[in-house]
């Protein structure tokens, strides 16, 4: 426990140096400003709703701030609107544990892989010499939009700014794991990254099954948007899943390992649980039904053109754009629809990035007469899944993914 | 800021923002298109220093408790952003704190922390 000690005198002493008075701050209410002292308004049943926007952390630009420590920085809506890639200083952050890599030697590290039938340890020269690879795929936390859920749940208040779409380049996991060797033994492989708990607990760490790992599809990524990874979103390496929750996209990766399994992580075993039910939903308040974990993601999409509550000049025709996700298929279809869900058209599809990427589409609203106005798109995906209307409900804030509503007033 | 290899196909897009955003909206879809990235050549060390983390849960023995117990491992908006829970929900929140992730937390203390997260945090009475 030596180290949570010290951790705990850290944060002991940082408080006795604000309760000093320096800041002054107001004796009912907590000191949660920093940053820019610019706030955004989440739209949460319940409340609260207003979160700090910051530009102080390393290597990124205007973010919403969730937590300072261990970072959950939310990437504002707006910021989607501009391309389907999410640039690297906008895309959002999500660690676990506070002791998180911050200085890195990049001729010192080194990636392990135990467990097959020879040990490998690679340096980052050795990866770049590699065969390699390269996609657009979208990265979401398995919580995103939390705090939509009706009724609330404890977790990360994510709005829908818990993900993002970049290119990522790096070298095939299956390369990596045949030079390994893999043993008659070998079921599951597992991930671990330089970040680390507080506490004597399961380090942050995830499997998944042999022949997912060997798809040939599966990454080990160096590079982000065709620049190496920002620190605060995995430097140097991290795993991509494509098509999966980010749960599984380990950050800071440095060790792989064959295992026989089953894999009794918390992370695996205990965390990261869904509802074994079409759209992870059970009836709310439910706390026992049999569990999973959570793995791949459902078609969503997001109109992005006009901000929720927004007051515009009424027009007949409000053209509108937006950005979808087929899941893990590419994206078929999508519809908007002006008047809460009862009609829709289809839109208008951007260039298709590939299958796991963003796509953005384009469309018409057909308004009617100048008023309030419940504007929805709905995606379906290359295997004909479609957007529910009705969101789904779990106890863990997972996977949301019914069509959402912008309301907005047109004058 | 640096310079991506995209940035110039980015223009397009860019330029179009200036307009009526509607415009832009039906122009993106066909403009939108991105150079894949040059491959990566080097990778160098990074390091970086994150903001201080100057979140309490306020004045007074109920924070002070709170101050106490749970900023050692994360920054208090993890508390004070969570919806409104009532009294069970903060028990359990406690109990998962120390039991999943080893918090050190007394039981003798636990009905005094839920008291205060009922005074200081989003709470449902
Ligand atoms: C020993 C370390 C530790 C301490 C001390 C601690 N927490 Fe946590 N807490 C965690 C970790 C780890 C998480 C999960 C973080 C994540 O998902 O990013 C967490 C998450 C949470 C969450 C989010 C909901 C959830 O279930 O994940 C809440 C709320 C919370 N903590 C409240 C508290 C409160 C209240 C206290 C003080 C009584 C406290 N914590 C003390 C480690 C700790």
């Amino acid at each position: 426990m030596d180290r949570f000690d010290s951790l705990l005198a850290g944060a002991m002493a940082r408080r006795r140096l604000l309760a000093g008075g320096a800041l002054g701050i107001a004796a009912s209410t907590a000191a949660l400003a920093q940053g820019s002292g610019r706030f955004i308004k989440l739209a949460m049943a319940g409340g609260p709703e207003s979160r700090p926007l910051a530009s102080d952390f390393p290597g990124k630009g205007e973010m919403i701030v969730l937590r300072n420590r261990p970072p959950l920085l939310e990437t504002p809506m707006s910021v989607f609107d501009e391309s389907v890639f999410t640039p690297n200083d906008r895309f959002y952050v999500r660690w676990h544990w506070a002791d998180i890599p911050l200085d890195v030697d990049a001729a010192a590290f080194r990636l392990t892989i135990t467990g097959g039938t020879r040990p490998v340890s690679l340096s980052l020269p050795d990866l770049l010499k590699l065969p390699r690879m390269s996609y657009a795929a979208v990265n979401q936390c398995s919580g995103n939009s939390r705090g939509l859920f009706t009724p609330r749940v404890p977790g990360a208040q994510w709005a829908h700014g818990a993900m993002g779409n970049a290119r990522w380049e790096g070298v095939a996991l299956k390369t990596l794991l045949d030079a390994a060797g893999i043993g008659a033994d070998a079921k599951i492989v597992g991930f671990g990254g330089l970040d680390r708990p507080l506490t004597d607990v399961d380090p942050f760490e995830k499997s998944l099954a042999l022949n997912h790992a060997m798809d040939g599809e599966v990454m080990v990524a160096f590079a982000m948007n065709g620049e190496q990874l920002p620190l605060l979103n995995g430097f140097p390496l991290r795993l991509i899943v494509p098509g999966w929750y980010s749960t599984y996209w380990v950050k800071a990766l440095n060790h792989i390992a064959l295992m026989a399994g089953p894999d009794t992580n918390y992370w695996m075993a205990k965390a990261y649980q869904i509802p074994d039910t079409p759209g992870a939903d059970v009836p709310p308040g439910t706390t026992t039904f049999p569990k999973t974990p959570i793995s791949t993601m459902p078609p969503r999409s997001w109109i992005t053109s006009v901000a929720d509550g927004a007051r515009l000049p009424h027009r007949p025709d409000l053209p509108v754009g937006g950005i979808a996700m087929g899941g893990d298929r590419g994206v078929r279809r999508v519809e908007v629809s002006a008047d809460g869900g009862q009609t829709w058209r289809d839109a208008r599809l951007g260039p298709d990035e590939g299958r796991y990427s963003f796509r953005r589409f384009d469309a018409a609203m057909q308004l009617g007469a100048k008023g309030p106005h419940a504007l929805m798109s709905r995606c379906t995906n290359a295997d004909g899944l479609v957007q529910p209307m009705k969101p789904n409900w779990n106890p863990g804030g997972y996977m949301r993914s019914c069509v959402e509503t912008l309301h907005i007033e047109t004058v | 800021m640096r310079i991506r290899p995209y940035l110039a196909a980015l223009g397009l897009t860019l330029l179009a923002a200036c307009g009526p955003v509607p415009d832009k909206a039906m122009k993106s879809a066909v403009e939108d298109i991105r150079p894949v990235p040059a491959p990566l050549t080097t990778i160098r060390s990074a390091s970086i220093t994150l903001p201080e983390d100057n979140q309490t849960f306020g004045d007074g023995p109920d924070g002070e408790l709170l101050d106490r117990s749970c900023l050692a491992c994360h920054s208090a908006s993890m508390v004070l952003y969570q919806p409104p829970l009532n009294k069970k929900q903060w028990a359990a929140t406690v109990d998962k704190m120390r039991e999943a992730y080893g918090a050190p937390i007394e039981p003798k203390d636990t009905d005094a922390i839920i008291n205060a997260l009922m005074a200081k945090a989003p709470a449902r009475r």
